[in-house]
């Protein structure tokens, strides 16, 4: 059965499903899960797991000989509930494509304050633009676990879900900039495109969180919120809706 | 009969205020016009030692304005490289005053952008500010938006400051033949190509600085009537002169212009000061003692001297200073600690960024 998003544009024509194809993050993947058990999400592949953790156990999570271990009992009990197939481990072969899906790669930190600078008339030249997407992308394990998976299977597919801004008006949030209040698409577009083309030396493709779902700046439009029990005062996490469209672009993207 | 030399403090003799004194223990060398508040956004800008007045004020709780802060997620090392909070906006070091008049004239658009970028290696350069980008821009249109970032931020500093710090450099510029523009430093030795035919010398008489501090001043009191200028003249001799004569001499003949014009402006202006801290490293009274061997380059000990005197002539002359640090929030909470982190981001090794120094490389 199609996909909203598939009934939505028949003519498209969809990509060939990978054949087998590991989600891997935190707490992030949970919404996928929900899309997944609804009915949302487009086919990507023939063969789906999920692969991850969340809290403390993520943190655990250890990276050898192009493996992803569970470091402790705890994130081992996790990791195999979450897997539900029994992998108590993820290697980078084990899969033709992985989707990294938050991860801790959180967009709600790096595009706001840059968004600040660039409303308030700053400019950042290339070189400065190369050296904080650097720095933001390497300085994420799970990040640097992607590259090292690009590096030992070239080929493999993989694409990168940052966690995406926080949800306006839920919960909250640590931190505000007013001074991104009146952030443009344009503007959102040049940052995305810094970290864009970091990310391509590393054979990462980053897929972004699409314009209708931001408001006001750097927010995620609320209707884009967790609906799920206990999560009303969450900007953090996300809706199924929201998770299923970010699997529509990433078969999009496999369309190339 | 009485006459005026009787009954002066003991400062106005050489005998009770210099020869009777620890050099150490001197006192009372400044007698500030002006408050400087700790609340009091400070602009800092000028040449190499400026950036130690700076650092000093940022670390001691002083609001320090950097107008053009470093971009997030810019590792402090590559804030340093890339000239982010050395001074107030990145122009980089200003070494005399044509060149401040010039940064402003272009702020305010009261100067047309003379459209003079340098090439080298397929990179681009800004001949107001040749160090600014380690390796140079990509394009003149990336060099152009950066330079406007940086107008921006000057117009921002000045508009919102309470106190604006220069630091008079040097009098020995180049400039272009046809349009004028000074540079900040001479073509071909950070970057650009020296051609004799379009790049000419300038050695500042007396009166052309003057000339143009008066017209930077008279530009700020239009852009922000109540800021306050607080003047100093760098310690740190050329590291060489192209006005043939020796470097000696050429040093003494630069800082005398600067130290007159700067003197004379605090003496014309009520808004304007002097902050001695020259003749704290300079004077033959102290021997030297604040030089490294080199005997150009302050070592810290000078400059925590320099900035111990200015804080106490401040406290001698208007109490113990008010601001966020005296209610008890140690630095003055927040915003204060933020800047602390961006000094501390910034100083890096501590050692100040000169571009001037660069010259030393063709030294035989």
């Amino acid at each position: 059965m199609p996909s909203p998003a598939e009934r939505a544009a028949p003519l498209q024509r969809a990509p060939a499903p990978l054949p087998s194809l590991c989600i891997f993050g935190d707490s992030h993947i949970a919404s996928v899960k929900h899309a997944l058990d609804r009915g949302l999400l487009p086919r990507v592949t023939d063969h789906l797991e999920f692969w991850g953790a969340y809290g403390p156990a993520f943190r655990a999570l250890e990276f050898r000989d192009n493996t992803i271990l569970p470091g402790d009992a705890a994130a081992r009990e996790m990791v195999c509930r979450i897997n539900g197939a029994g992998r108590e481990a993820l290697g980078g072969g084990d899969f033709a494509g992985y989707l990294f899906y938050g991860a801790r790669l959180r967009m709600a930190d790096f595009m706001p304050p840059l968004l600040e600078t660039l409303c308030a008339g700053g400019h950042l030249s290339a070189a400065v633009q190369r050296k904080v997407a650097r720095r933001f992308l390497r300085g994420t394990k799970a990040y640097r676990i992607a590259c090292a998976f690009a590096r030992a299977t070239p080929g493999l597919t993989i694409a990168f879900v940052p966690a995406p801004l926080l949800t306006r008006g839920v919960g909250s949030p640590g931190r505000v900039y007013p001074g991104a209040d009146g952030a443009t698409a344009e503007q959102r577009d040049a940052i995305r495109g810094w970290l864009d083309r970091e990310a391509a030396q590393d054979g990462i493709r980053l897929l972004h969180q699409p314009e209708e779902t931001i408001t006001a700046g750097y927010w995620t439009d609320p209707a884009w919120a967790s609906d799920e029990a206990g999560q009303e005062d969450d900007p953090v996490h996300k809706n199924a809706a929201f998770a299923a469209r970010m699997v529509e672009v990433f078969r999009d993207s496999l369309a190339g | 009969m009485a006459h005026p030399y009787e009954n002066l403090p003991a400062t106005a003799y050489w005998k009770t205020g210099v020869a009777e004194k620890n050099p150490l223990q001197l006192s009372g060398l400044w007698t500030p016009k002006f408050q400087v508040p700790m609340d009091a956004p400070i602009v800092t800008a000028g040449s190499c030692f400026a950036q130690h007045i700076g650092r000093a004020l940022g670390a001691r709780g002083y609001q320090w304005f950097d107008a053009e802060p470093a971009p997030a997620w810019l590792a402090p090392e590559d804030a340093r490289a890339y000239n982010y909070g050395i001074f107030s906006f990145r122009t980089g070091n200003i070494y005399t005053a044509r060149t401040l008049l010039q940064w402003l004239r272009l702020a305010f658009d009261e100067m047309q952008d003379p459209g003079e970028w340098w090439h080298h290696k397929g990179r681009v350069y800004d001949p107001l500010r040749p160090a600014i980008e380690p390796e140079g821009f990509e394009s003149e249109t990336e060099a152009r938006a950066s330079r406007a970032a940086t107008l921006a931020a000057i117009r921002r500093a000045v508009e919102r400051a309470g106190i604006f710090v220069f630091t008079l450099g040097l009098t020995e510029s180049w400039r272009n033949a046809e349009s004028g523009l000074e540079y900040a430093m001479c073509p071909g030795t950070l970057a650009g190509t020296f051609d004799p035919e379009r790049h000419v010398f300038h050695n500042h008489r007396h009166s052309d600085v003057l000339a143009d501090m008066e017209t930077t001043l008279a530009l700020l009191k239009v852009k922000a009537p109540d800021l306050k200028v607080l003047l100093t003249v760098s310690p740190v001799p050329l590291t060489a002169t192209a006005s043939g004569d020796h470097v000696l001499t050429a040093t003494s003949y630069s800082k005398s212009v600067l130290r007159g014009v700067a003197g004379e402006l605090a003496q014309v202006h009520d808004h304007v000061d002097y902050f001695p801290s020259y003749e704290i490293i300079t004077h033959p009274v102290f021997r030297g003692m604040f030089y490294a061997p080199n005997q150009r380059s302050v070592v810290p000990e000078g400059v925590e001297v320099v900035m111990s005197k200015f804080f106490a002539d401040q406290e001698a002359a208007f109490g113990p200073a008010k601001g966020r640090r005296g209610k008890g929030t140690k630095g003055g909470g927040k915003a204060a600690r933020k800047l602390r982190t961006a000094w501390k981001a910034a100083r890096g090794d501590e050692d100040v960024k000169c571009e001037e120094e660069m010259l030393n490389a063709f030294a035989r």
